[in-house]
């Protein structure tokens, strides 16, 4: 501020007027130095630019100096929007002056305008300049006051229909036209720009007249020398061409476009890459061009006039040539920025004109081959936009380029080569079982991409009835011919030839009494994963009910199924499902006890794969339920393979540590159920015990000689299931086992033959204990920074659901090697209610490892109050078991020093 | 004033290209080929019809195929020329290359003798200096020379000189269609007195490359899918990099795990000019230089003798080109027998080489000797890329250009008129097409700078009329002074005269028919 006093004194002084007042350079800059600082105060500023502007006329004997104010001023302009007004009222005077003068007082008005709001800007300008200055400022001989009352003009006329004006729309085109002419080469660029923008702006106000007469002068500054006059010239020879294809004045304007299409394409073989991509840029936006030009742009000899009619033959000598091969070479062009161009001029004009599409699809799949991604991705475009008009006709020579890129590197250029085959017209069988051969290729090696490869197909197959019946009849002979339960047919080229078959009966009802009913049956299994792929054209129900009722499968509940009227699944579709997977969770249980695993284990699988695909279209309430059901079946995975391991136990050798493991991810798969879950039904709950008492019973045989502990805990367990309801048999079976004092081991199998499992339902209540955890400001490439040895502090979001007041809740952290520290959360601490509650707290975590870096692993973990009594007491810990209830999440560290 | 050139070589054919123009009282001799179809005094250009062979100001070399550079050696060192020779940087690395191969084929294979020894050559690129791509030297104090891209080979160069004001502009051989390897050619807008242009395909218009391209790899991708071989027998400059650019992309995009090989000689030499020389490529090339070289092959590999019967499919280049020998046929005797395997053959093949019968025809089988015979069952493609511009190249070049004259060499007679006949024609550039050895002058026009009066100056501003300004005045050119444009009324002031009216009146008489 000291600073800024001293600077203040020498011009608070000139506020008294003081005619003899002259701004030295050093003052000047003292001056700017105040305007352009930040921290300047108002008033020094408005006393700053005061003392400028009224010094100003004293200065007009000075031009440096003057035009040095001029700029001072022009600069803080932008910065200090409220002087402007004051500023441009006091330049008024000056801007007839010397030619330094008017060129410093025109630059400034020009950084002033810009600087402002759309229309205050060129409010600013109306209010100084009028015709007659214009004029003549613009008819100087000095470049520097030509160049910036062009500028200025081409600000304004961006804006001219949110200003008043200053000109007439006519004087303002011919002032451009004048300075087309300019020596100048920039001057004329800068007129061209201006007069484009005047076009664009004033696009359906303006005279037929205008565009022409600014066609005219394009068209002779299109052999500019200077490269940037010839690329505006060739844009605005384009944005005529574009503008009176649409003006409609009845007149036929083939001819005219035809001449203003060659005049562009002349340009294509210029040496400029600019300007052949604005020539191919141009020569999309002209319309209305005759067939015989477009065909003698794709071709670089001369055609015969012979297939036209007059206007050809007008053409003939003077502008023909010009036309001759100009996409060609735009698509042989060594800049890729050009194809590209070139590439969508192309597609635009072969929208509008068959004959030109027939030849120019073919340049278009040659340019498949081009080695930049985009100008592929941009002829694929192209190409799509030309199978939407019906106007792409693929001959077989174009095939095997085509499906190439169907295994093409690029996902996009797959994905677009898809679009399109969505779309196309194949003329022969053999063209068409190649390309279903080549989505399936593209499906084995992209299993990712099944979604989409499936819809094409799909697509493929409702749009040619007679082959797709065609590969039918063939997959369904093959089928009859080989053996049932052949795994050949497991592979995805079935499940692909399958959604060809079934697209033209399904979506059109036709071909149904030919297709073979065997190939309906085929579908069936798969129908989650082609209803994926149909998402928004069929739903899943109504494709299932339509295979099922023409397939020779007889499903009696189909009818039972309720129709899908939204998009998700219905909570009476998911009592479905449960019901299914319920019943078959039975099925597979009693396989278990028949000591038949591996059936089991198949069944189970396939129930996990189904709850899988449902789940992804699921409404939330849903995905908790199926999230249950998940577990619910790992569970009995173990089960089963634990029983088998039982089974050999007799027979052979006994692997009895493999077992524990078996025993303790049970264990902990059981805990992750009971304690991820809330609101369950008596039932749920019943079975879920009757389960940790058959995984006890498992524990209880290996170790022989059951201690006193387990056997407490048993009954306590069975002491709850007695107080929730009335005991099972099996339940009853270990209380009779225990009160006898006989082996229970011995009774193994007799347990398990009275353990039931099934009955299991949809519990519409049932809610998911989980936490989410989210560290602040830490990812692997900004990692936390801490001392080594001292504890570190983490910032952690934490948000609980359905957690209720007497859970424990713990956090764990871990790093690599060490044992973890718990921190206990307290629910007190929390916002919110049971549903949600959330809280942001800093974590310390203690014992830093003496390292550069190090990362500890995070997640939130639940006690199992009523599971075994574990000995982690001294670290502070949880006293029982526990289970998470996050995702684990990394925090990384990097020590202060390594930074 | 006026350009003189006088044709030594290329005139109305193809070989020994070599023009010596004069221009400014300079005398510049572009390119100094050999003619590939001679093996006594015609193969060089007639050196005795130049005065002396040290009043030539400098030798330009637009690229280092022999028929441009092929004399060089001969001109320097025998005929004793020793001023500056100017050629690019490419061009100097691989021109002893090329001359040194041909002088030992002529000496060791057809026992002939050699105009010029290892030495001579070795003495006489040490004068040769390089220059680069547009840049401009000053060769004496009046002549410059500039040299632009050309395309056509690595390192070929377009050679503008300019004595004064007067221009012109010597093509060599060039390209107006990018290679993936190499670009287009590439020049400014230049006022030219004469244009100098090649014409080697003076009436062919070339379709797309994009249709060779397309039937090539489909070719190559069917064979090699069905677990063929597939031979492609090049030279080791050029067509080589060009189509292993394009199967080297292709096998990228479409994941083939098929190998590539290149035949041990071939490459390892070629290919490192090419990696150094990645500023003479194409953009394709220049742009993808800066994440990988794209010389390094991803799917190319070295390829050894005991490979030839290996089981699998695979895609060998092997030189010599044409199938004339050496190792490309040691292999096409082993894969010829299959049909499964395909042969594909780029570019032009001399007559009496295999390459030439496969070509012409498909023949059954070849009689290598008396002993040895060939079945050839297997598929054959043939493939035209050829790196010379075609007619519309050159039409749009001149027009491009728009010089005063075109003179056109390195054609064929007939196909030349036709190019004259069309260029005169359509773009109404006088042209012509001398023979060799014939001497053709090309008048230029000389500008001269006058001053105005300011008399002058002031009317010109003030008698508008409508748009156009017409303004008269008069231009005195006196000895000793510069030339001057002055009124009517200075100009009679200066030679002290007076105005003088003198009227006329005229009638016509009604009857008068």
């Amino acid at each position: 501020m000291e600073e800024e006093g001293s600077l203040v004194q020498p011009l608070t002084t000139t506020c008294n007027p003081n005619p003899l007042f002259q701004f030295d350079l050093t003052s000047l800059s003292s001056a700017q130095a105040l305007l352009l600082n930040p921290s300047t105060s108002i008033d020094t500023i408005h006393s700053t630019v005061d003392s400028l502007l009224l010094s100003l006329p004293h200065l007009s004997t000075n031009a440096t100096s003057l035009s040095l104010a001029l700029s001072v001023l022009a600069q803080s302009a932008p910065l200090h929007p409220s002087l402007s007004q004051s500023i441009v009222s006091s330049v008024r005077s000056l801007i007839n002056g010397q030619d330094r003068t008017s060129s410093a007082v025109l630059s400034a008005l020009l950084s002033i305008a810009t600087s402002c709001h759309n229309e205050d800007g060129s409010s600013i300008l109306t209010s100084i300049l009028d015709e007659d200055l214009v004029l003549s400022l613009a008819s100087s001989g000095v470049y520097k006051i030509r160049s910036r009352i062009l500028r200025l003009l081409v600000f304004v006329v961006g804006r001219w229909k949110c200003s008043g004006k200053f000109l007439t729309d006519e004087v303002m085109v011919r002032v451009f036209l004048r300075f087309t002419g300019d020596i100048y080469p920039v001057l004329r660029r800068d007129a061209i720009d201006g007069l484009c923008e005047f076009l664009t702006v004033a696009r359906d106000g303006v005279d037929f007249c205008v565009p022409e007469c600014c066609l005219e002068h394009a068209i002779g500054l299109i052999g500019d020398d200077d490269e940037f006059v010839r690329v505006a010239a060739v844009r605005m020879v384009g944005l005529c061409g574009e503008m009176l294809g649409e003006k409609e004045n009845g007149v036929d304007k083939t001819g005219q476009m035809d001449t203003i299409f060659t005049q562009i394409c002349s340009m294509a073989r210029d040496m400029s890459v600019k300007v052949r991509i604005e020539a191919f840029n141009a020569l999309g936006k002209v319309k209305l061009v005759s067939d015989a030009v477009l065909m003698q742009s794709l071709s670089k000899k001369i055609l015969g006039s012979k297939n036209g009619g007059k206007s050809i033959i007008k053409l003939d000598k003077a502008s023909k040539p010009c036309a001759a091969g100009a996409y060609i070479h735009g698509i042989e062009d060594e800049f890729y920025v050009v194809r590209k161009s070139a590439c969508r001029s192309l597609g635009i004009h072969a929208v509008m004109s068959f004959k030109f599409a027939d030849d120019s699809i073919n340049y278009l799949m040659d340019l498949m081959n081009d080695d930049s991604e985009s100008v592929r991705l941009e002829a694929l475009d192209s190409l799509f936009r030309m199978a939407a008009q019906g106007c792409l006709n693929v001959q077989e020579k174009h095939v095997h380029m085509f499906l190439g890129l169907l295994t093409d590197m690029s996902s996009l250029v797959r994905h677009g080569a898809r679009k399109i085959l969505q779309l196309m017209k194949l003329p022969k069988l053999e063209i068409f079982k190649s390309t279903v051969n080549k989505l399936i290729a593209n499906l084995e090696k992209y299993p990712e991409e099944e979604e989409g490869i499936f819809f094409s197909l799909f697509s493929l197959g409702k749009n040619h009835r007679e082959f797709s019946l065609n590969v039918a009849k063939d997959l369904a002979k093959q089928i009859e011919r080989t053996s049932k339960g052949d795994l050949t047919f497991a592979k995805p080229s079935m499940a692909a030839t399958l959604v060809v078959c079934i697209a033209s009966p399904l979506s059109e009802n036709e071909n149904v009494p030919d297709t073979p009913v065997v190939l309906f049956s085929y579908a069936v299994p798969l129908l989650g994963r082609i209803s994926r792929a149909l998402q928004g054209t069929f739903d899943q129900h109504f494709l299932l009910t339509f295979l099922l009722d023409h397939s020779n499968i007889k499903w009696k509940s189909r009818d039972l199924m309720p129709e899908i009227v939204s998009k998700g699944i219905s909570e009476d579709l998911m009592q479905s499902v449960i019901k299914f997977i319920s019943k078959s969770v039975g099925d597979a249980w009693s396989l278990i006890k028949g000591s038949n695993g591996n059936d089991a284990e198949k069944i189970l699988r396939s129930c996990m794969k189904e709850l899988e695909i449902i789940s992804l279209n699921a409404s939330q309430a849903a995905i908790t339920t199926l999230d249950f059901f998940s577990k619910y079946i790992q569970i009995l995975q173990l089960i089963s393979k634990i029983q088998c391991k039982f089974d050999f136990r007799n027979s052979t050798t006994f692997h009895i540590k493999s077992h524990h493991i078996l025993l303790e991810k049970l264990d902990s798969a059981l805990r992750k159920i009971r304690y991820s879950f809330t609101g369950w039904t008596k039932e749920v709950e019943c079975h879920i015990l009757e389960l940790s008492l058959l995984v006890d019973v498992f524990t209880f045989s290996l170790a022989r000689i059951p201690s006193n502990e387990y056997l407490k805990n048993l009954l306590s367990k069975i002491s709850h299931l007695e107080a929730i309801s009335c005991l099972s048999d099996f339940t009853k079976e270990i209380k009779r086992l225990i009160e006898e004092r006989s082996s229970v081991m011995v009774n193994l199998h007799s347990l398990l033959k009275v353990f039931e499992c099934s009955g299991l339902e949809f519990v519409r209540e049932m809610k998911p204990i989980k936490a989410e955890l989210k560290v602040v400001g830490d990812d692997s490439e900004n990692p936390l920074t801490f001392v080594p040895g001292l504890p570190a502090g983490i910032r952690l979001w934490i948000t609980l659901h359905n957690t209720s007041s007497t859970d424990r809740l713990w956090l764990h952290m871990s790093v690599r090697g060490r044992r973890p520290q718990y921190v206990f959360l307290d629910l007190s601490n929390f916002e919110g209610s049971e549903e949600v509650r959330k809280c942001s707290s800093l974590i310390p975590f203690y014992e830093t490892p003496k390292v550069a870096s190090f990362e500890i692993r995070v997640c939130i973990v639940i006690e199992c109050l009523s599971e075994h009594y574990e000995v982690l007491k001294e670290r502070g810990g949880p006293k029982y078991d526990v289970t998470e209830l996050s995702v684990e999440k990394l925090v990384y560290f990097s020590s202060v020093k390594s930074r | 004033m006026a350009i003189q050139c006088l044709i030594l070589g290329a005139g109305q054919e193809v070989g020994k290209s070599c023009v010596v123009a004069m221009i400014g009282g300079k005398k510049i001799m572009f390119d100094c080929g050999m003619h590939m179809g001679f093996s006594d005094h015609r193969a060089f250009p007639d050196f005795s019809l130049l005065s002396s062979s040290n009043d030539i100001s400098c030798v330009v070399i637009t690229h280092f195929h022999l028929d441009h550079i092929g004399a060089l050696p001969y001109f320097t060192e025998v005929c004793g020329y020793n001023g500056p020779i100017y050629m690019t940087y490419p061009t100097k690395a691989l021109a002893p290359l090329m001359l040194e191969d041909y002088r030992k084929i002529l000496v060791d294979r057809r026992g002939l003798e050699e105009q010029y020894t290892y030495e001579n050559i070795i003495h006489c690129m040490n004068k040769v200096i390089p220059i680069d791509i547009k840049q401009t030297i000053q060769v004496d104090k009046d002549l410059l020379i500039r040299a632009y891209y050309a395309g056509h080979v690595l390192g070929a160069a377009m050679i503008y000189a300019q004595v004064g004001e007067e221009k012109m502009l010597y093509t060599g051989d060039y390209n107006m269609t990018p290679d993936r390897h190499l670009g287009a050619a590439q020049i400014d807008r230049l006022s030219l007195d004469l244009l100098i242009t090649e014409s080697t395909y003076a009436t062919t218009v070339r379709d797309s490359k994009y249709l060779r391209e397309r039937e090539f790899l489909k070719a190559v991708h069917t064979c090699v899918a069905a677990g063929g071989k597939v031979l492609i027998p090049t030279f080791a400059l050029g067509r080589a990099q060009e189509l292993c650019i394009l199967l080297d992309d292709y096998w990228e995009r479409m994941n083939i795990n098929v190998p590539i090989y290149f035949s041990a000689g071939l490459t390892i030499q070629a290919n490192m000019y090419y990696k150094m020389l990645i500023g003479w490529t194409s953009q394709k090339i220049k742009d993808s230089y800066t994440v990988r070289n794209p010389f390094d092959f991803k799917h190319v590999c070295p390829f050894e003798r005991s490979m030839i019967n290996l089981p699998g499919p695979c895609v060998l280049f092997a030189t010599p080109g044409m199938i004339s020998g050496g190792f490309s046929l040691e292999v096409f005797k082993q894969w010829a027998p299959s049909d499964k395997n395909l042969i594909a053959i780029p570019g032009y093949c001399v007559a009496g080489t295999i390459g030439h019968k496969l070509m012409s025809g498909k023949p059954t089988r070849i009689d290598l000797d008396k002993d040895t015979r060939i079945d050839v069952r297997c598929q054959i493609h043939q493939l035209t890329f050829s790196p010379h511009t075609d007619s519309k190249g050159i039409m749009d070049l001149v027009e491009f250009l728009s010089p005063k004259h075109v003179i056109l060499v390195h054609g064929e007679k007939p196909k030349m008129a036709a190019l004259k006949q069309r260029i005169e024609s359509e773009l109404g550039i006088q042209c012509e097409y001398p023979a060799n050895n014939e001497t053709v002058l090309v008048p230029t026009t000389q500008s001269l700078k006058i001053s105005a009066s300011k008399t002058f100056v002031r009317n010109c501003t003030t008698e508008l009329d409508g748009d156009e300004r017409i303004a008269e005045g008069i231009l005195v050119m006196e000895k000793g002074h510069n030339a001057k444009i002055v009124s009517e009324e200075e100009f009679l002031e200066t030679i002290g005269a007076e105005r003088n009216v003198v009227s006329f009146t005229g009638w016509v008489s009604p009857l008068a028919q």
